[in-house]
């Protein structure tokens, strides 16, 4: 054992992988802070240059950017509502309106704090609990993954703030535009009209940034515009007991990142939301969320860098990718000969421990890069309003389009911005579709799997303990929402509740 | 009864739900020659949906309808312009939606760079922003920094337009 570590460390203590690491970190921090581009694309970039490189090197760098990228998109949602990523619009709901306070060092830096945390668990469950939870996500069928995704729907009514019929509303309109695109079953088209752009369906890039970044900068052309109060650097970091205040939080973020990032195909973004939302729930200031409460940034980004560890599980320990980077990532291992699963463990256990060891230093580095890059990124806020956002604009045409080097993504981006701007003058709140707009596709394809696979008998949704145990838990959720939000009515409808 | 956000926001949950219900999925959505289960088919979650939504739509229409019975004071929502601000102003986002439109016609033949380097001069203006100094700077770098970082480093290919002789010699 104390054989194969030293072994694993002395592989691992080269200049090219400590060097490679901390640039990985780097690149994928500032390509998850440009909106348009995404993690899976840095990694995709970067995949290339590992070709030529030491198996552990290649793999360390791609590993940098994933991480990087995970906490990055997170700097542009609280500077300039422009997420970077998709697990990074549930940062900004509240990451924005602290540094429209004039808070943006303090949501800055309790994004890092909790990145570097729920990172840091990530990846020592990453190390400790490799088989367990790999062989518990196995057993997820799509009746399972069914009821995983209608608890998960339930955050819709922790994210529509007082009005939870438009949040509905919102979250219907998300599910029926994810409908667009080609039948997943009979491979029909659906919402199509003859257009061949549709037939993949909207790509999520060009509707993120339409809905999230355009209707703020019509929304800053609709008023007069009123001086910055504060720079983002001049505002107070967050303090020692702004972290401890928000540690519950970012614990138990960093759980739900944990037990989401090992299931395949959830990702980061529901990770997000589910801790944002528990947070939200269980927080003595559920009424400032939404508005500028840094517990609320603290549970996103806890949610969001706690699959980081988790979705290698899978990957390493049975060779199965849970989502779009982990795929690219096991390209990079079998480029390099290198098959990830069981065999691995015995035959190349002196490589994975070495990964391990690197692994454990992301958190480190993340950290360094992230204080670094909070002093540089950060001083986008000091920028005049009235420069800013036409610049956010031409960056959002750029970002559009480079996702798939097609202007149609440029056009559905405006669209959807012009959507998300009459959303925001009538009150309908934007997460709510956003987050059914992820989930549609994932719930509405379990839901006919599920159907196929019991040859219609809709009892398949109840058999086993796990769909069980979902049900429970959603019913449970609706439960208190309803509670808490009779509670707090005072007589108003069931739309200005609480 | 005044037409508050809440009342037009229904509406629109209404409007959409029926429009898509009677028009979008019938001509929108092909059905396959033979479905085993009726939720099997292509259809049966987009009418789940778009019910959905319409039903949502009525209920808060049914809220703001109860509401104004109990209350006069519908006011709390309204969409109207706050006081003060001038009527050009509230103009000012309608003309931003068509500098997006000629954008994003104008994209692919005068190409990316001279596309928005004219649109950060016309929404930099638009803006309040005077100093040319500040404007012609922004405006010009701007662009091709983006265009250069896209097709140099992330291998993207940008369209040059007008200007693609002159941006692949850089």
């Amino acid at each position: 054992m104390w054989e194969t570590l030293a072994a694993s460390f002395a592989m691992f203590a080269q200049v090219d992988n400590v060097l490679a690491l901390f640039v990985g970190v780097m690149i994928g921090t500032v390509i998850g802070a440009i909106p348009g581009m995404t993690t899976p694309m840095g990694v995709a970039l970067a995949l290339p240059f590992t070709f030529t490189m030491q198996p552990i090197t290649g793999i360390l760098l791609l590993l940098g950017v994933y991480k990087g990228g995970l906490y990055g998109g997170s700097i542009t949602a609280i500077l300039i509502n422009a997420p970077g990523t998709p697990a990074a619009s549930c940062t900004g709901l509240d990451g924005y309106p602290l540094a429209r306070k004039g808070e943006a060092r303090r949501a800055l830096d309790m994004a890092l704090y909790a990145s570097c945390t729920a990172d840091f668990i990530s990846n020592l469950s990453l190390i400790f609990f490799a088989g367990i939870l790999a062989s518990f996500a196995l057993s997820f069928g799509s009746p399972e993954f069914f009821t995983l995704i209608v608890f998960s729907l339930t955050i819709i009514a922790s994210v529509s703030g007082d009005d939870l019929l438009k949040g509905l509303g919102a979250a219907g309109l998300g599910l029926a535009l994810a409908i667009v695109g080609l039948d997943a079953i009979f491979g029909t088209p659906r919402f199509n009209f003859g257009n061949f752009d549709l037939m993949g369906g909207l790509n999520f890039i060009p509707v993120l940034i339409g809905l999230f970044a355009i209707p703020e900068v019509l929304n800053f052309y609709s008023k007069t515009e009123t001086a910055q109060k504060l720079s983002a650097l001049a505002g107070k970091g967050a303090s020692l007991l702004d972290y401890r205040r928000a540690l519950k939080s970012i614990l138990r973020g960093s759980a739900i990142g944990v037990i989401l990032g090992v299931i395949p195909g959830i990702g980061g973004a529901p990770a997000a939301f589910l801790s944002y939302s528990e947070a939200r729930r269980t927080s003595k200031n559920q009424g400032n969320f939404g508005k500028g409460e840094l517990e609320g940034v603290a549970a996103a980004e806890a949610g969001n860098n706690g699959v980081a560890g988790a979705t290698l599980i899978p990957l390493l320990a049975l060779g199965v990718p849970g989502d779009i980077i982990t795929a690219i990532i096991l390209g990079a291992f079998m480029i390099h000969d290198l098959r990830p699963g069981p065999l691995m463990f015995q035959q190349n256990i002196t490589l994975i421990y070495a990964l391990f060891i690197g692994i454990m230093l992301s958190s480190a580095y993340l950290f360094i890069v992230g204080k670094l890059s909070i002093r540089s990124i950060a001083r986008i806020a000091d920028i005049p309003q009235r420069i800013l956002f036409p610049v956010v604009l031409v960056l959002c045409v750029f970002g559009a389009y480079a996702i798939n080097n097609t202007i149609f993504d440029v056009l559905v981006m405006f669209v959807m911005g012009i959507v998300g701007f009459g959303m925001l003058r009538l009150g309908i709140p934007a997460a709510p579709f956003l987050i059914a707009f992820i989930l549609g596709p994932l719930l509405e394809d379990n839901f006919r799997r599920s159907l196929r696979l019991g040859d219609g008998d809709w009892t398949i949704f109840f058999q086993g303990w796990i769909t069980w145990f979902f049900w429970g838990l959603t019913v449970l959720t609706l439960v208190l929402i309803v509670w808490q939000r009779t509670k707090g009515r005072n007589g108003l409808p069931l739309g200005e509740g609480s | 009864m005044k037409l508050n956000r809440n009342i037009v926001a229904g509406l629109c949950f209404v409007g959409f739900g029926v429009l898509a219900i009677a028009v979008l999925i019938p001509y929108g959505i092909v059905q396959p020659p033979s479905v085993k289960y009726r939720a099997l088919s292509p259809s049966f979650w987009p009418y789940i949906v778009c019910s959905g939504i319409a039903v949502i739509g009525a209920l808060l229409l049914v809220y703001e309808l109860l509401a104004a019975f109990r209350t006069e004071d519908t006011t709390a929502g309204d969409a109207a312009p706050p006081a003060g601000r001038p009527a050009w102003i509230a103009g000012r986002p309608f003309i931003v939606m068509a500098l997006l439109l000629a954008i994003y016609l104008t994209l692919e033949f005068l190409g990316f760079v001279l596309t928005t380097t004219l649109g950060l001069v016309a929404l930099m203006l638009l803006a309040g922003e005077r100093r040319p100094l500040i404007v012609v700077p922004v405006a010009l770098l701007l662009p091709l920094a983006l265009h250069l970082f896209f097709v140099k480093a992330a291998q993207r290919p940008i369209p040059g337009g007008v200007l693609d002789f002159l941006l692949q010699r850089i």
